[in-house]
């Protein structure tokens, strides 16, 4: 198959098992540049298992994963190369508590980037802003709430000028009345034109932001679309039923 | 002869011993930290051969006495052509012996970090390397701090054992002081008061700074 240029991450009969626990099973993917793609499904299904594979974080047990154009690099250094344009999104933030938001922004450039000092303080600045918690730069962690938290850490993401957002369903640890801040945010970048590869159980959010839609079950893909087209008319009874049981999760 | 009579004919030749015993505890703690470092490095390494040597370093010294280890480097070594002095071999067996105990209270600490701390630095790009430096040892060293602390007492503690090569630290003279004043009790009893002196201002400094690092966030 001929290199398409305008991939970014393009992943080939990705499998991992845990022993005996199968939980990726030979999935195809492709983001192209620009391309926001959400994942969803049920827990356990693989998703974030997926997401972390293209950063190396979880190594799969056969298949490839190409970043660029190039295969992720098994080799530290190298792989830490890549890992300057893949900007990760945790469900937990991690964000570094010993230093303040601020800090927490400029880390990345200063130490991997070498970035001069003023200049990273600047471009952290301009971060914070974006994301709305620019009085909060001498903060630390500790002192924000959950959802200033999980900004801090988008734009200590953006630090670094990735190629590709990975969000690992960034909103699931928050409390609802938190959600909506966090996801302003991934909106605002997503119609910049920021690749973004997405795991969320956040259906409404996924359709309005998405640019293509991938529903996963037990390690495969289960069916793939835009989202009014797989969120309307699912063509899978799995894919049907997922989306009922979430659109009524009240029932007891 | 009563206690305070005692006290003060005998207290000046037991502050040289006590002064002798902080050498000894502090050149021990020295070595002890240095090479408790690089242990405990070598076993987080992904090198399985340092990681191995790691392993066993902590299982021989923590699992055997500190008077042996004591005596194979004074006594033992001589017969493979060391000949050591009393103060050498003494912040030798105490060095070596307290980097075991560092080794597991640095590794101990290092893995009570949130493993998320390191995937959030290397997703950065950080190599192992920084994230150690800039984003894990920051977090580790607060909480290492009471550990080591109380490693620090321990070995001021044991190093009463050197008396038995020779070396004129506060428990020699407290045996000194015994046999020449036929006065056990008192020449003991001062010994330990001595101690207790110089553990508690290691605490009590201890605390102190504690406070002080947590104040600074």
């Amino acid at each position: 198959m001929p290199s398409d240029e305008s991939i970014i991450l393009r992943g080939r009969a990705v499998s991992k098992s845990f022993g005996q626990l199968v939980v990726l099973d030979g999935i195809d993917i492709d983001v192209r540049r620009g391309e926001v793609v959400a994942i969803i499904g049920p827990s356990g299904s693989g998703k974030s298992t997926l997401l972390r594979c293209f950063n190396g974080l979880e190594t799969p047990t056969s298949g490839s994963i190409e970043v660029a154009g190039e295969p992720l690099s098994r080799n530290r250094r190298q792989l830490a190369k890549q890992r300057e344009h893949l900007g990760m999104v945790f469900q937990r933030f991690h964000l570094f508590p010993h230093l303040t938001a601020l800090q927490n922004v400029m880390e990345g450039p200063l130490t991997v980037k070498k970035m001069d000092r003023r200049q990273a303080m600047d471009r952290a600045y301009m971060l914070l802003e974006k994301v709305g918690l620019r009085d909060k730069a001498d903060a630390y962690p500790s002192k924000l709430s959950g959802g200033q938290q999980q900004r801090v850490a988008i734009a200590r993401a953006l630090a670094m000028e990735p190629a590709v957002m990975l969000l690992d369903e960034p909103t699931s640890a928050l409390d609802p009345e938190l959600v909506g801040e966090v996801l302003q945010v991934i909106q605002s970048l997503a119609s910049e034109g920021m690749t973004m590869l997405l795991v969320t159980h956040e259906m409404a959010f996924a359709r309005h932001v998405a640019d293509r839609v991938i529903f996963m079950a037990d390690g495969k893909i289960g069916e793939e679309g835009p989202p009014d087209a797989l969120f309307d008319r699912p063509q899978s009874p799995r894919t049907r039923q997922f989306l009922q049981n979430v659109a009524r999760p009240a029932q007891m | 002869m009563n206690f305070f009579q005692f006290l003060a004919t005998y207290a000046g030749t037991f502050a040289q011993g006590a002064l002798v015993t902080v050498e000894l505890t502090l050149c021990g703690l020295i070595i002890g930290l240095i090479l408790g470092v690089l242990v405990s490095l070598m076993n987080l390494s992904h090198i399985w051969p340092f990681r191995w040597f790691a392993r066993l370093y902590t299982w021989v010294v923590r699992g055997t006495p500190l008077l042996v280890q004591l005596f194979i480097v004074y006594y033992g070594l001589p017969q493979v052509g060391l000949q050591l002095t009393p103060f050498l071999s003494a912040i030798i067996a105490l060095g070596l012996n307290s980097a075991g105990y560092v080794a597991e209270i640095i590794r101990a600490g290092i893995q009570s970090i949130d493993p998320g701390q390191m995937e959030a630095a290397e997703s950065l790009g950080m190599r192992y390397g920084q994230a150690m430096r800039r984003i894990i040892f920051p977090q580790a060293y607060r909480r290492l701090l009471p550990p080591i602390v109380n490693e620090f007492v321990a070995l001021l503690k044991d190093s009463s054992l050197v008396s038995t090569i020779s070396m004129t630290e506060l428990m020699r003279i407290g045996q000194t002081v015994s046999s020449s004043t036929f006065l056990p009790m008192q020449s003991y009893i001062t010994a330990a008061l001595f101690y207790l002196a110089m553990t508690s201002i290691i605490v009590f400094f201890s605390g102190k700074l504690e406070r002080w690092l947590e104040v600074r966030g």
